[in-house]
């Protein structure tokens, strides 16, 4: 029996003619007869969240669903998992925290799947730093994917196909150190993904704000041989490791005068 | 904390004077070719033909080889280079002995060949000391640094063995016959040195530009196995030992076939919305390996035999792969070199133009083409034998070397002073978050 809490995964699984009535319900839908979006996303989201992304009612949706494979329309329907976090007042924490932001909205339009580079960025997470998500519709699921990794929400609805979606430590459970933990009064830059130079030119557009003492922490794909004479030059300290394979980290201090 | 490096980046101009001497190689040899073509349609065997290969595989293929490494190899093995000045000396040398090289092959002096490959082997070796010093205590050898460590090896063994050909010219003493020295002489450079530089630094860079995941997996190993094991199995099948010829053709083969698919997954997963001119150079040469491996095979199975299938090989391998995927790396690495000499001190504090600002779409693209259709006839006008068809083919390549020659330069003119005025001015910001 289809319900809230089904995993749309497994019932498009079950049930493949299923993406064209759900593509007949929501535009948003539609996206799902891309094969790798549907691959990817469908086995992570229910039923009650693709509801909530599209903005459709929960019960509509189940019904449509159970109609479409001959299932009773009647039963009830059972809520979708709690979601941790949710809308409400912008929790002030986030003004003290540095936001990282990734924007999945061109990878979307593109039909390519974000949801590994959203990740990598919230493993990527210092305690100081907030993980702001860009998406053209509301990432219900990524609340219940990020919750389980200690990270609370906010989200701000800027355009009908513009989110902005807050991930914190917040209130939530304290999840364990991120190999990236900076200090605290360190600011984030995450410039994995981007084609050189831009990596070095986002770098260097955020070194004029850091005061004296300040540290700049930088996420990066490799050591970036090239950024490192513009530091020396301008009088920044820096330092590399490499906490994971794959991830290279330089935390970069403007000297003391 | 591990070092940050010496924090002593190689000055951008080190790179570029190596590229545009190579790029100048580029362009006496693709405009030779049409005037050659009476030559090319006899046997290559000839003082011209080898002037023009040596000017290719050396002046061009090398040449740009030895520069881009100063740039991608710090980048993509995380180690800075050792000595500037040494490889500034190195250019010096192996520049004066290419040009004696090539000229004294042209006018068929052998005698004369001898100072010039001494001076090639001198600034080679420069060059295999440099290296050595500048991955010394590296920590990782990954798929890239290994395949480096291969090509450096093939280039040592390349270099000897052509001086030991030169010697050969003046005081015979060399064993064997002279094809089979000079097809192993070939090989050698061509599977020794240029293909594993080309393919392991592929491994790293065509994701950076993709914006594509790192390649990892079984191709990898088939790729280090094929070519650790099929070189050698080529050269000495060559030499000595004619049966292991087929084998070792079919292990790099395999590699160059794992090169290939490591390439395909990479376009399929890139996050690009489009594919600049550059990458499609890249990617076209990468198309052309697939010809030029089965032509090669063919030769080394004796399905095919004679020169003039061995001169269509030769313009696959060195022209339309080896040429097409440097002209394309070229493209990507010209313009981030004078942006960073320019720009990358300004960026931050001003509004600086982006790479693509730097470049010439519309001449890349006519190169493209030029330079594409041009290589796939002159294989076949090779193949043929027929002058006119060298000729016409000759002249596409030549236009092609022109037009790619015309964008770096425009490029380049970025490091006049007039130009940067001028470019600055009504730029957009780059890079704003």
């Amino acid at each position: 029996m289809i319900t809230a809490s089904s995993n749309l995964g497994q019932l498009l699984d079950e049930h493949p003619g299923l993406v064209e009535v759900l593509a007949g319900c929501h535009d948003h839908f539609a996206r799902l007869r891309n094969r790798t979006l549907r691959r990817v996303m469908a086995p992570r989201v229910t039923v009650g969240q693709a509801a909530a992304v599209a903005g459709v009612p929960v019960a509509d949706l189940v019904a449509t669903l159970r109609r479409a494979v001959g299932e009773p329309e009647g039963a009830p329907t059972t809520t979708a998992p709690p979601i941790v976090g949710g809308p409400g007042p912008r929790p002030a924490e986030l003004d003290r925290l540095q936001a990282v932001e990734v924007d999945v909205r061109e990878d979307i339009r593109r039909g390519e799947e974000p949801f590994a580079r959203i990740v990598a960025a919230a493993k990527a997470l210092g305690e100081a730093d907030a993980l702001v998500v860009r998406a053209p519709f509301e990432p219900v699921p990524l609340y219940d994917v990020l919750g389980r990794r200690g990270l609370a929400h906010w989200t701000e609805q800027l355009a009908a196909d513009d989110w902005r979606v807050w991930f914190h430590r917040g209130a939530a459970p304290p999840a364990p150190v991120s190999p990236t933990a900076a200090p605290a009064d360190a600011a984030a830059l995450d410039v994995r993904g981007l084609e050189p130079p831009l990596p070095m030119v986002r770098v260097l557009e955020r070194l004029d704000a850091l005061a004296p003492g300040d540290t700049l922490t930088v996420l990066h794909e490799r050591r970036p041989m090239f950024l490192y004479p513009q530091l020396d030059a301008r009088g920044f300290r820096h330092e590399t490791d490499e906490p994971e394979p794959g991830l290279v980290r330089i935390v970069i201090r403007r000297a003391q005068p | 904390m591990m070092p940050p490096g010496p924090g002593r980046g190689v000055s951008p101009m080190l790179p570029l004077a190596y590229l545009v001497t190579a790029t100048a190689a580029f362009v006496v040899a693709a405009l030779a070719v049409p005037w050659l073509a009476p030559e090319l349609a006899g046997h290559y065997y000839q003082p011209s033909v080898l002037a023009l290969t040596h000017t290719v595989t050396l002046g061009w293929i090398t040449l740009t080889i030895m520069g881009a490494s100063y740039q991608i190899v710090p980048i993509v093995l995380g180690r800075p280079i050792w000595s500037e000045r040494v490889a500034r000396w190195q250019l010096a040398l192996t520049a004066t002995g290419v040009v004696g090289l090539v000229g004294h092959f042209f006018i068929g002096q052998w005698s004369g060949l001898l100072w010039a490959a001494g001076l090639v082997t001198l600034g080679v070796g420069l060059h295999l000391v440099n290296a050595l010093l500048s991955v010394r205590g590296l920590a990782s050898w990954t798929f890239t640094a290994r395949l480096v460590a291969l090509a450096h090896v093939g280039l040592a063994l390349t270099t000897l063995f052509g001086l030991l050909l030169g010697l050969d010219k003046v005081v015979r003493f060399l064993p064997g016959d002279l094809f089979p020295n000079l097809h192993a002489h070939v090989h050698l450079a061509l599977l020794g040195w240029v293909l594993p530089m080309v393919i392991g630094v592929a491994a790293r860079v065509y994701p950076m530009f993709l914006l594509a995941r790192e390649p990892a997996g079984w191709p990898g190993r088939v790729q280090l196995w094929g070519l650790g094991l099929g070189v050698p199995a080529v050269v000495v099948g060559i030499l000595a030992s004619p049966g292991l010829l087929p084998a070792g053709a079919l292990a790099v083969a395999a590699a160059v076939l794992a090169h290939v698919a490591w390439v395909r997954d990479m376009v399929r997963g890139s996050r690009r919305p489009s594919l600049d001119w550059g990458l499609r150079f890249v990617l076209t040469g990468a198309l052309a390996l697939v010809p030029a491996t089965g032509l090669g095979v063919a030769l080394a199975l004796d399905l095919l035999a004679g020169p003039r299938v061995a001169l269509a090989y030769a313009a696959l391998a060195f022209g339309a792969w080896a040429s097409l995927t440097i002209a394309g790396m070229l493209l990507k690495i010209v313009p981030f070199l004078v942006w960073y000499r320019v720009y990358g001190p300004r960026a931050g504090r001003e509004p600086v133009p982006s790479l693509p600002d730097l470049g010439w779409p519309a001449a890349e693209r006519l190169s493209w083409a030029l330079l594409t259709v041009g290589f796939a006839t002159l294989a076949g006008a090779l193949a043929l034998g027929e002058p006119a068809g060298i000729r016409a083919a000759g002249l596409l390549v030549a236009a092609g070397a022109l037009a790619f020659a015309v964008t770096l330069a425009r490029v380049l003119h970025h490091l006049m002073p007039c130009a940067r005025r001028a470019t600055v001015a009504p730029a957009r910001r780059v890079g704003a978050a």
